[in-house]
């Protein structure tokens, strides 16, 4: 499997003494894989996706489809898409314009692609971007990009400020339209509950650092979530859980690879929803942080 | 298509408005008022079968010499260099703002974003823009001068023959409009290499201010100049305070005036449309010559290259 992204201990402080926005974050990722970059405002994410796609500067090493995107980030976009939100494309332009735009500097756009995905919308090629609600910029910047053959594709809460219609639609449009064993995507968004089932690989960071990277096959067999009675809540204690929160009287407790036989005893335990695994990992305290795997 | 055109048709497509329209408007504003003129000529000024001194209008021209019909023709050309000037001055004003909004309005709308999000670099992008305001700005202001220049000797004409003259004698072959029309389009490309500085330095004003990139513009050069000339710095040279005044603050604010570069050396406003004096071409020559000899124009050059990589620089590093 190449590797597309390997990220080494990347720091980025802004400012002489201010905030370590990366504070040493490390990470991989790989070709056909849809990559969740999750973490709370300030954990670094923009940040990273930043210097992945050659936005900013960052100390340590960073490699992006064997390129450094610090330099020739013109070289880069050639093989990377990114959608950094829906406001972004400029109001004044026109659909047909844009396309044109597009068409005229990227060798890989497909402008009977990107017509066919804008056939399917209200979006018409005489409109300007202002005459445009939210969510048709959003169908019309995700045209763009679906008709752009490139390997990676980068998304900065892609969704933000849609209705829920559009949102599904946009991470179904892209599940069934573009993504394939040739793509990855690397995407970070709030709303962790409606791509949860997209994503095929997690990374939670956290103050700068990466706190989980995991495929999201394993999470099952490492985190569990047992809900217990108050009479088993002490031997569920005794376990070390990562979290515990009340449900109706009840204990809901997570842990992080405890032995599945032992939380047998204690009750029924499924898989974990990544929301409930990301409150549990971002209120940890910040010393068992750190250390993944 | 070549991706540098697809940068000019974008910029064109965002700022049609000035581009295009202003001088439309302009010429058409220079067009009603020649209209309104020649209406009042007819109701008060001389009318067809008028007779002059015992010669009917329509044989004046036939009686006048060679040289009374080349100030008819230089008053001729000199109308339309006078709709090529206030185009120009209407031009003045759409290549200041738009260069002042060009790397600014980007980052203000986040759009830069998206224009960041396809392999076109930072280098070609500011070359677009500088393109856009020395050549393509100009060039559309230059057709649009000529169309209305016609519009203007077809207007002539038809008052002409309204006095009963032979327009083709009258005013087709007096005036000079080839003449003209070449002259004006040459000095396209001498004013874009006399004012690179300028382009720079707007283009650089855009690309970092936080606000108000007209004010860091306009007032830092203006602010150093004072400062320079109360401090009595500029004593220290001989004519110091004129030569930052006429040299930095001028050069870096108005010189994609065209002919700006012949301001201080006498030689007047680059085409001299004096009709009786010289020719439009020795002019012209004259204006060109000027320039390239003028080692300013070669050190500016200089200058707005740094001015231009700089611009693309901050653009570069606009992330952080």
């Amino acid at each position: 499997m190449s590797v597309v992204i390997t990220a080494e201990n990347l720091r980025k402080q802004y400012g002489r003494k201010g905030t370590l926005a990366l504070d040493g974050a490390s990470f991989r990722v790989e070709a056909g894989r849809i990559v969740g970059l999750i973490g709370p405002n300030g954990a670094g994410k923009t940040t990273a996706l930043k210097a992945i796609l050659g936005l900013t500067d960052v100390d340590g090493r960073l490699d992006v489809l064997g390129m450094d995107p610090r330099r020739r980030r013109e070289r880069l976009m050639e093989q990377v898409s990114f959608i950094a939100d829906v406001a972004v494309l400029p109001r004044w332009i026109r659909v047909r314009e844009a396309l044109d735009y597009v068409e005229g500097v990227h060798p890989r756009f497909s402008r009977a692609t990107c017509e066919r995905f804008l056939a399917r919308t209200e979006v018409k090629p005489a409109l300007r971007v202002r005459e445009l609600s939210k969510g048709m910029i959003a169908q019309l910047h995700l045209a763009l990009v679906m008709a752009i053959d490139a390997r990676l594709l980068v998304l900065d809460e892609p969704t933000l400020g849609l209705d829920i219609l559009y949102r599904k639609q946009f991470y179904q449009a892209l599940l069934e339209d573009y993504f394939d064993a040739e793509k990855t995507i690397l995407v970070t968004t709030h709303q962790v509950e409606e791509i949860e089932h997209i994503l095929t690989d997690v990374l939670f960071i956290r103050h700068g650092r990466i706190v989980l990277d995991s495929p999201m096959d394993a999470i099952g067999g490492r985190f569990a979530e047992v809900m217990v009675g108050p009479g088993e809540r002490e031997a569920a204690l005794a376990l070390g859980p990562l979290s515990e929160r009340q449900v109706f009287g009840k204990s809901v407790f997570l842990f992080d690879g405890a032995d599945p036989a032992r939380l047998a005893a204690l009750g029924e335990h499924r898989q974990p929803a990544l929301a409930d695994l990301f409150v549990a990992m971002m209120q940890r305290p910040e010393t068992a942080a750190g250390a993944p795997r | 298509m070549n991706a540098f055109v697809t940068l000019l048709r974008r910029e064109y497509q965002e700022n049609r408005a000035g581009f295009l329209w202003t001088p439309i408007v302009v010429g058409a504003v220079f067009t009603l008022l020649t209209l309104v003129g020649i209406a009042a000529a007819m109701v008060k000024g001389p009318k067809a079968g008028l007779v002059i001194d015992g010669v009917p209008v329509s044989e004046l021209i036939g009686r006048l010499g060679p040289e009374e019909l080349a100030k008819l023709g230089g008053g001729l050309d000199v109308a339309l260099g006078g709709l090529w000037v206030l185009v120009q001055a209407a031009l003045y004003f759409v290549v200041l703002f738009y260069l002042l909004g060009a790397l600014f309005d980007e980052r203000r709308d986040r759009s830069v974003l998206f224009w960041k999000s396809l392999p076109v670099s930072d280098a070609k992008t500011v070359l677009s823009k500088a393109a856009s305001a020395v050549f393509v700005a100009p060039l559309i202001a230059w057709a649009v001068s000529v169309a209305f220049g016609l519009v203007f000797l077809v207007v002539l004409s038809g008052y002409a023959l309204w006095l009963g003259l032979n327009p083709v004698t009258a005013i087709w072959g007096p005036a000079s409009p080839l003449s003209v029309l070449a002259a004006t389009f040459a000095m396209v490309p001498l004013t874009a290499l006399w004012s690179l500085p300028m382009v720079g330095w707007m283009l650089l004003c855009s690309a970092f201010a936080g606000q108000r990139p007209l004010l860091w513009a306009i007032g830092l050069p203006a602010l150093t100049g004072l400062m320079l000339t109360w401090l009595g710095v500029l004593r220290v040279f001989r004519d110091g305070a004129e030569f930052y005044w006429q040299h930095v603050f001028l050069r870096l604010t108005t010189s994609i005036l065209p002919g700006s570069w012949s301001w201080f050396d006498g030689a007047g406003f680059g085409i001299g449309f004096d009709p009786a004096s010289t020719s439009i071409a020795a002019s012209l020559v004259s204006a060109a010559q000027s320039l390239v000899t003028n080692p300013a124009t070669w050190i500016g050059a200089l200058v707005g290259a740094v001015l231009l990589a700089a611009s693309a620089e901050v653009r570069r590093r606009l992330g952080d």
